[in-house]
């Protein structure tokens, strides 16, 4: 520790008749504290209780000097009127101008630096009001006061209207306000007779709330302050969720990072007011209270703190912040040495502490008490004290927490006692001994550091991390691992009800009936389960549509004939009823029943079976609304749905399933034999190839560096290295140089590839052309490759023969320089490109000029990859998005990620994600060919929120994702060098939340092949070749399918020749009851059928000659790996029992082409009349398997999707260990002094050269 | 004022109360202060003042027994002395007038010793010298 110490000190000190030392301590109050207040007068009657509201009102607290007088000004909640009082028992008065009242919308905050008075008026004007002080001065009688001298309009606000206004000084302030789901601030000044606006680029994002543009969101800009010293503007904003940032402008008008000055722990903490101290410590006053989700820690207790902080960045949470339990919104406001509490006009003045006003505080001298001072300044101080006279046994200032400066001594001249300082500290306990005729008092101090870091404690959890900074080049997946609660593949809503073997028949379901009225409830069982989901369907829009798709008719089971049939054909046949059970984000359960009035149309399907029925108008399907009436709310999870079937005849009916469109489900991947991804060897590894890229006929290096002298050239004469002040030049289309007479002359450049992207194990071909002039002996021309491993290996040219072949005056052509696979295993670090030669003509001669690189090639593909090999992850499936969070960093909501990734294929992404939750939530920049996208994913639903037009030449494609503070951006690197951002978005209010968690914000990679799907009934190459879609799935993306081509299912590669039309709807499932063989007319309506055929209870009693061929050459398809082309359809099957015509009312008779009757078949087995793909059979190479219900059949195509490198880094500042311990101290309150550390304001780095610290 | 040629001792409880006769050069009352004297870092002293002892020192002239019943004698003295109990009746407090009327609470201070003046030492005649020191004490 050092101390000053005066020259007069120093003569004394060494005077020989030595010295009368003496010490003194001055005790200075750190703390205020109080519990009641000095005065509630004058209180407006709107003032608020002791709480933390979320509709503050608007009031600032500012003293004028000139009055003398403290000032608080409102803005009334009831009539929008700003009104001002002061101090004492003051009526409440409207500011008028010229008679009439000023107006602020009461969500803002207004606030003044006197005579100048900061607002919004209603229309959205931005207005400096100047006060007339004179008639502030005077007492204030109640009602309206006249005392605004002038008004200027700064400008119109077209949105942010209302603000929250930060005054700084005279005409001039700042303005928070809402910004399309952020806060937006623009600094104000009148300068050089004009209001000059300085905005921020970016905003205060909430990760996981946007703000609307509505007046009451206004209302949480009241927690903001701004302060202006000599370092420039800060401005702090006190988060919904806790915490305070700030964001600072320095003297040149350069917006700082966003900062977190008070972190939160279970915690709130509430900006009233800021200021600065004579010493320029900033304070920040507000309102702390312990919070809890879970209620745990949950306090209703307000804490009013002042905390402190020098830098501006870092406040303190010490115990001394504490200045009252009594939880109003006070504002501190200081004045001379004292500072007013001051809350709606109510206060309390004390003397300021020693944090803010220093020694200025309150403070207790003693020097004659003490007896013997003990201790260093390590360890601490011991003072023992005499108290004669009992004076400070009870003193007010002699306890615990209390400034103690220590001060040595001595008689310089006469009798005078010059003073030094040797240590400031903190009294960190108090000891009394008492006895007769003993008054002793014991202090013990110790440092101010180690008392506050001794008393600093975060109960909770605090974390502090520094920029955390990683490169991966995945070589194994230490570093990523698979994101948690992966999404899936999306489908649309559906299910059949083949989960309730309850209600089976003859092993499925089959039709059922009821003879007499009657009703059945049919479940769909736990969805999750039945359907192989991630997770329950979420619903996250209303309303939603319910379609039950089945049949019902009046009648009994398998009647001889509707004419024999004795029910009424004016009977009903059954209504479908919807029923949805779900789970509400409180976890109860509901389930919710329509009725019939609910539905769309109508409530029953076509009622074909007798004729004249009026439900022969029946719908297919039958449609309902859910909606938030019936009690669904957004954000329900749907367990379970049902259909209520009931009519007061017998009837027999079928319900085959239900599809809720806006409704997606998430299908987990693990259900299906897909691997996701693998390390291995990586192909086509060609990050820097092109065979134009750097053609130096523009005159520029283009990221060449010359040597030194100019591309190194040395002009030497024999052997000794005399040089030569000749220039290399590199204009006029090429490169070259000019030299005196008779000298040899070589020169080279470097390019640096390491930084701009490494190049693993490729060989390098150098091209380019050349012209020479006046050459005496020849020049030559070589190159070179360099290697992190040090090596450097020169080579000449094609055209070069070792020591013959010297290109000569007039030469010219092109050259090759060739490293052909020579770099296998290795990192390349650098390329280089020299040219030497002799001549001996005059010195305004070349020796050759136009030598122009006209590109390096890196070789790739196969002459490298069945060499040594760069590892990365190869992305194996279709259709899931593969999300990877990188562990390092673990959380950043700033950050810049790159990936280095192939990407081939007409549907393949990848990218990096950010701000993610799960596999499910994050927000993503993606590039596939063509095009860039940054798309947000929220419950694995995918929404494109910026798209531009792109495609890389490269293989492998360098791509950087960028967020700060509500701003994304893409980069593609491009020849080495990272361009300006290819795409960027702003967020906006539409886009909701940045993030889903509050406090994990995961990055990593991101890809899908996305190619065309759809989800098949089964497949068993063994017994079929039609591939069928599952009814009740998208059938857009089989559209997308070519007339013949290669497909995938369940890894194994089929071709098809062939595919059906496109224009029914799939129905099904239905259960297959029979096959036989037939030759009959119908007897219902004599249409003819022959051949093989399949009995399933598809119903629909209609027209043969009419509708017999309505699905010839679609599929009837099975569950169990059969399907068969349909010829053509009997709807009224019939058989004959003991010479009795029996029509098989519930079921249909499908003729197919090549139907074999040898198929095992089941009553088992889900039957479907779909479309899909013929002539489907195995790909050479590929085994028979087969695929069940729901497999997906994947387009073949070209794609890979392979990542090389990544690399990722959070925003925050670049911390080093001191750095974070600086952080630690300051929040308790401590000063680090790190002594020995060396600060460098700028320092170069030269590549190789060691740099000591 | 009234002075007396005796002192009166008397228990907590006035179960004995005697009148004694002290010798002329035997009694003296004296007053202690007492206090602590500290230097400080600069070597100046710093006195702290306690509380000032007051005490009682005779000679009383004992008999071993005494005409004058109120007069005591050397076991009404001695039986005095040995009160030693704070918290029994009587108490080791005493209540001495001294000779000026003066009313004391008062507790023994110090050995009692009984050095006879004759070769008689039972009987109206004989004598003991006997040094007490009474310490006024708070009035428990």
């Amino acid at each position: 520790m050092s101390r000053t110490v005066s020259d007069n000190l120093l003569s004394a000190i060494n005077k020989v008749s030595g010295i009368r030392a003496n010490s003194r301590l001055t005790v200075y109050k750190n703390r205020n504290y109080f519990s009641g207040l000095d005065s509630t007068s004058g209180s407006p009657t709107y003032a608020q209780g002791p709480t933390i509201t979320d509709m503050p009102i608007s009031q600032a607290s500012r003293y004028d000097s000139a009055n003398s007088r403290l000032y608080t000004l409102f803005i009334n909640p009831t009539t929008e009127y700003i009104e001002i009082t002061t101090t004492g028992s003051n009526p409440v008065c409207e500011l008028n101008t010229s008679g009439s009242p000023l107006l602020s919308p009461k969500e803002g905050k207004i606030d003044a630096f006197f005579p100048y008075l900061y607002r919004i008026n209603k229309v959205g004007e931005l207005i400096c009001s100047t006060l007339n002080m004179t008639t502030l001065k005077n007492s204030f009688t109640s009602g309206p006061l006249d005392c605004v001298s002038s008004e200027e309009v700064i400008e119109t606000l077209t949105s942010g209207s209302p603000s929250a206004l930060c005054a700084l000084g005279e005409k001039e302030f700042v303005r928070l306000f809402i910004d399309d789901g952020g806060i937006g601030i623009i600094h104000y000044l009148y300068s050089g007779g004009s209001w000059v606006k300085n905005t921020f680029s970016h905003r205060f994002m909430i990760p996981d709330e946007v703000l609307p543009d509505s007046p009451e969101s206004a209302y949480c800009l009241n927690f903001s302050s701004a302060v202006k010293r000599t370092d420039g503007i800060w401005i702090y904003f006190s988060y919904p969720s806790g915490e305070v940032k700030g964001v600072h402008i320095n003297t040149d008008g350069i917006w700082s990072d966003i900062f977190v000055a008070i972190p939160k722990d279970l915690s709130v903490f509430k900006i009233a007011n800021a200021f600065v101290d004579i010493n320029e410590r900033i304070h920040l006053c507000g309102q702390f209270q312990r919070v809890d989700s879970l209620d745990s820690f949950a306090s209703d207790s307000i804490w009013n703190l002042l905390c402190s902080s020098d830098d501006g960045k870092v406040f303190t949470l010490d115990r001394n912040v504490l200045f009252s339990l009594m939880g109003y919104r006070f504002s501190a406001i200081p004045v001379g040495n004292n500072i007013y509490y001051i809350d709606a006009n109510r206060y309390k003045v004390l003397t300021g502490t020693y944090n803010s006003i220093y020694e200025n505080t309150d403070n207790l001298v003693l020097r004659k008490q003490i007896t013997e001072i003990t201790g260093s300044a390590d360890s601490g101080y011991t003072l023992s004290i005499v108290t004669a006279n009992d004076a400070l046994l009870d003193h007010e200032l002699l306890v615990e927490g209390n400034v103690g400066k220590l001060e040595i001594g001595v008689n310089t001249s006469g009798s005078e006692i010059e003073y030094t300082i040797w240590d400031t500290c903190i009294i960190s306990s108090v000891t009394t001994n008492l006895a007769n005729a003993k008054r002793n008092l014991s202090l013990e101090m110790i440092s101010e550091g180690s008392y506050r870091l001794q008393q600093f404690s975060y109960p909770f959890y605090l974390e502090m991390q520094g920029k955390q900074s990683f490169f991966d080049p995945i070589t194994d997946m230490s570093n990523l691992y698979k994101a948690p609660n992966s999404s899936g593949m999306k489908e649309g809503f559906t299910v059949d009800f083949w989960n309730q073997e309850d209600d089976f028949s003859g092993g499925g379901l089959a039709p059922m009936f009821h003879n007499t009225a009657g009703s059945k409830t049919l479940m769909s069982g736990d969805l999750k389960d039945y359907l192989y989901l991630v997770d329950y369907p979420i619903i996250d829009t209303l309303p939603i549509t319910f379609k039950i798709y089945g049949w019902s008719h009046i009648g009994v089971m398998q009647g001889a004939d509707y004419i024999n049939d004795t029910t009424p054909y004016t009977n009903p046949n059954d209504d479908f009823i919807a029923i949805i059970k779900v789970q509400h984000a409180d976890g109860t359960d509901e389930t919710i029943t329509l009725t019939t009035a609910d539905a769309t149309d109508k409530s029953y399907p076509p009622q074909t079976w007798k004729p004249g029925s009026s439900r022969v108008d029946g719908s297919y399907p039958v449609e309902y609304i859910f909606d938030t009436p019936d009690g669904l709310v957004v954000g329900d999870k749907i367990l379970e749905i049902g259909t209520l079937i009931q009519s007061t005849s017998c009837t027999v009916f079928y319900v085959e399933r239900v599809e809720i469109p806006e409704i997606n489900m998430y299908i987990d991947p693990d259900a299906f034999p897909q691997d996701s991804s693998e390390i291995a060897d990586i192909t086509g590894y060609d990050p820097m190839s092109g065979t134009t890229a750097w053609d130096f006929n523009d005159g520029t290096l283009q990221g060449w560096v010359e040597g030194n002298p100019p591309w190194g050239n040395v002009c030497r004469t024999g052997a000794a290295g005399l040089q030569h002040t000749s220039s290399f030049y590199y204009s006029n289309g090429g490169v070259g140089w000019t030299a005196g007479g008779g000298q040899w002359h070589e020169g080279d450049a470097s390019f640096d590839v390491e930084s701009q992207g490494l190049i693993i194990g490729a060989g390098v071909t150098f091209t380019g052309t050349y012209y020479g002039v006046h050459s005496h002996a020849g020049f030559k021309i070589n190159a070179a490759v360099e290697c992190t491993d040090g090596s450097k290996t020169w080579a000449f040219g094609d055209i070069f023969s070792g020591d013959t072949g010297w290109l000569s005056e007039g030469d010219s052509g092109t050259f090759t320089v060739n490293f052909d696979a020579s770099f296998y295993g290795k990192t390349i670090k650098r390329l280089w490109i020299g040219c030497f030669g002799y001549q001996y003509d005059n010195a305004s001669n070349k020796v050759f000029d136009n030598l122009s690189l006209n590109g390096v090639t890196v070789p790739d593909e196969e002459s490298f990859s069945d060499v040594t090999a760069k590892k990365g992850i190869i992305i194996k499936n279709l259709g899931i998005p593969n999300v990877y969070f990188s562990s390092k960093p673990y959380s950043a909501f700033n950050f810049e990620s790159c990936v280095n990734v192939k990407i081939l294929g007409t549907y393949s992404y990848a990218g990096l994600v950010g701000l993610a939750e799960d596999g499910r939530n994050f927000i993503c920049g993606r590039y596939k060919t063509g095009t860039l996208q940054i798309v947000k994913v929220r419950n694995g639903e995918t929404t494109i929120l910026a798209s531009a037009s792109y495609t890389s030449s490269a293989t492998f494609v360098r791509i950087m994702f960028c967020h700060t503070n509500g701003d994304l951006s893409i980069r593609v690197m491009e020849a080495g060098v990272w361009g300006a951002p290819k795409l960027t978005y702003r967020w906006k209010y539409d886009d909701g939340p940045m993030a889903t968690d509050p406090d994990l914000y995961h990055l990593g990679i991101f890809s899908i092949s996305d190619v065309p799907k759809f989800r098949i009934c089964s497949f068993d190459p063994a017994q079929s070749t039609f591939v069928g879609l599952l009814s009740g799935y998208d059938t857009s993306l089989f559209e997308a399918f070519p007339s013949s081509g290669t497909i995938v299912i369940d890894n194994v590669i089929y071709t098809y020749t062939g595919k059906t039309g496109t224009s029914i709807i799939p129905r099904g499932p239905y259960q297959l009851r029979c096959a036989n063989a037939w030759n009959y007319s119908s007897p219902a309506d004599g249409e003819h059928y022959s051949g093989n055929s399949v009995e399933i209870t598809y119903f629909d009693w209609k027209s043969n000659p009419t509708y017999h061929e309505e699905y010839q050459n679609y599929i009837v398809a099975s569950n169990a790996g059969y399907s068969w082309l349909i010829n053509e359809i009997d709807y009224k099957p019939w058989i004959t029992t003991g010479g009795l015509l029996i029509y098989l009312n519930h079921r249909c008779r499908i003729f197919g082409f090549n139907l074999s009757l040898d198929t095992y078949i089941s009553c088992a087995d889900k039957m479907f009349i779909t479309m899909g793909l013929t002539g489907v059979a195995l790909a050479p190479d590929q085994e028979s398997f087969l695929h069940s219900e729901g497999s997906y059949c994947y387009q073949q195509e070209e794609n890979e999707i392979e990542f090389a490198d990544y690399y990722a880094s959070s925003d925050d500042q670049d911390s080093t260990i001191s750095d974070l311990i600086s952080k630690i101290c300051k929040m308790s309150g401590a000063k680090p002094l790190f002594p020995g550390d060396k600060t460098h304001t700028t320092l170069s780095l030269t590549d190789g050269v060691e740099e000591v610290l | 004022m009234a002075v007396t040629e005796y002192i009166t001792i008397t228990t907590s409880g006035s179960e004995i109360s005697k009148k004694f006769y002290a010798i002329l050069t035997g009694y003296t009352e004296s007053h202690q202060k007492t206090q602590s004297i500290d230097e400080n870092i600069e070597g100046d002293p710093l006195i702290t003042n306690g509380g000032i002892i007051i005490r009682f020192s005779y000679i009383l002239k004992l008999s071993y027994e005494m005409e004058d019943s109120t007069f005591g004698t050397k076991n009404d003295l001695i039986q005095m002395y040995d009160l030693n109990n704070p918290n029994a009746e009587p108490s080791d407090v005493l209540t001495l007038i001294d000779h000026y009327g003066i009313s004391h609470t008062v507790k023994f201070e110090g050995p009692l010793e009984l050095n006879p003046l004759t070769t008689m030492i039972d009987g109206e005649d004989s004598f003991f010298y006997t040094p007490i020191r009474l310490i006024e004490v708070i009035d428990e």
